[in-house]
């Protein structure tokens, strides 16, 4: 039975097949709060920070559902034709936590007493698929998804209260980055995951794989992305746009794992726990069965039945 | 046009499936959180005016990225069919490209979902089957 574990601020979510256990910090440990039967095998989910509230989904997008400590399990999205299927994810907005769908052209923002504070449109003019949100410094949020029959991923950054301005707050954006409007963070590569840096800063772990060829010698360096060809990480400076550190590393890291960097170290999760990298030497810890709270830059490490909360190093 | 030797012996007046990335069609598999369950996306050309096309659509957003493109010969060797299906990217709607859906040649019929396991197929099928053409929209004029 495959085990995936989700840990966002005060929660820690642990599915093994479709039986859903939560936790909470206490202190330096996180203690188990209570759980549920999901509606099948959880293939994906994620946890609100400051709620009992997980949201999942099975493997075959068959079902979105929610998870709360009060009522349990809430069906939310099914497909509605065969070749139509939703993702469900959360966002924090203000304080406030949200339930996302993703289906049928439009992303749909839920409150947790399930009515709906906004429905975004995402398939015109450009189609977009929104895999999910990482939580990022000063009220941003950074938005991962795919547009329609493109191979990359792409993230770009947004103030998250702008999730709430209007039907088009994400078209807008995927047009100025269509556009090649510098003011918007983004990127694109095969797999990416984002999130909050040291300061003012978002980290990006990226690999291009070998869609980012050497430039060609009678192009100028200014007319590629400043990413181009990195695989690894780097941190952007969320104010100035400025990219601030390149790190090439080999890491092999999931769609939608957590990422996190502090002044000393970057970390992201990885298959069976987290790797914590050295920004200075570039030693590499693989915590074991570790789970990483970007936001909270900190880890839970299985300990028994329980968990303990470790901080990374700042 | 540079567009290397591969591409220059290929021409591009011929029936030609592209993919939107340097190695031609891919398949998101089940693991993906937007798995491609119809089947891997391509845009088919059958001229140069054509690809002037694509390659113009394409030159907003990556002017320097390679684009691979298969043929459906490539395809039937690896068991796999392409079939059309509807797409409102700008490839489609503006310039006019057919869409098609890359599947199982056992399983073309694109409003049944591919499993995970047919998705892994695709997907490996897909990755063994070098460009005929790699080409990016610079090399057009584009972008």
């Amino acid at each position: 039975v495959v085990e995936r574990v989700v840990f966002r601020g005060k929660h820690l979510a642990v599915a093994r097949g479709a039986r859903l256990e939560l936790f909470e910090v206490a202190g330096e440990m996180l203690h188990g709060v209570g759980g549920g039967e999901a509606p099948g095998d959880i293939a994906a989910l994620c946890v609100a920070p400051h709620a009992p509230w997980v949201v999942g989904r099975d493997a075959e997008h068959r079902q979105v559902w929610w998870w709360r400590q009060d009522d349990g399990v809430r069906i939310l999205a099914r497909p509605a034709a065969a070749r139509d299927h939703a993702i469900g994810s959360l966002v924090e907005i203000d304080g406030e936590s949200f339930v996302a769908l993703s289906q049928s052209g439009r992303l749909r923002l839920v409150r947790s007493d399930g009515t709906e504070a906004a429905a975004l449109v995402i398939d015109r003019p450009i189609r977009w698929a929104c895999h999910g949100f990482a939580l990022l410094p000063g009220g941003r949020v950074a938005v991962l998804g795919n547009i329609a029959d493109e191979p990359t991923d792409l993230v770009f950054v947004l103030p998250a209260r702008t999730l709430l301005s209007g039907p088009d707050a994400i078209q807008r954006t995927l047009v100025a980055i269509r556009a090649h409007d510098p003011t918007v963070s983004h990127d694109r590569a095969l797999t990416l995951v984002a999130g909050p840096g040291p300061g003012d800063t978002l980290v990006v772990l990226r690999n291009p794989e070998a869609e980012e060829p050497p430039p060609d010698p009678d192009d100028e360096a200014d007319e590629y992305p400043d990413t181009w060809g990195l695989r690894g990480a780097y941190l952007r400076d969320l104010t100035s746009g400025a990219m601030v550190d390149r790190t090439p590393w080999d890491v092999r890291f999931a769609k939608l794992a957590a990422a996190a960097a502090t002044a000393r170290v970057l970390a992201v999760e990885v298959p069976g726990g987290v790797d914590v990298r050295d920004r200075a030497t570039g030693a590499v810890e693989h915590v074991l069965g570790a789970a990483l709270d970007a936001l909270g830059a900190r880890l839970a490490i299985p300990e028994g039945s329980s968990w303990r909360v470790r901080a990374l190093p700042q | 046009l540079n567009l290397g030797r591969r591409s220059q012996r290929s021409g591009l007046q011929g029936d030609l499936l592209w993919g939107l990335g340097a190695s031609g069609p891919r398949q998101r598999t089940g693991t993906d959180p937007h798995p491609d369950f119809d089947g891997a996306s391509a845009f088919e050309t059958t001229s140069k005016a054509e690809v002037d096309r694509f390659m113009g659509i394409r030159g907003r957003s990556s002017p320097k990225s390679n684009h691979g493109a298969i043929t459906r010969a490539q395809l039937a060797e690896k068991g796999l069919v392409a079939v059309e299906t509807p797409s409102d990217n700008a490839l489609s709607t503006e310039a006019g490209l057919k869409h098609y859906s890359i599947r199982p040649a056992d399983s073309p019929d694109p409003n049944v979902k591919l499993t995970s396991e047919q998705m892994d197929f695709v997907k490996a099928q897909l990755d063994a089957t070098r460009p005929v053409i790699q080409a990016k929209p610079k090399d057009f004029g584009c972008g």
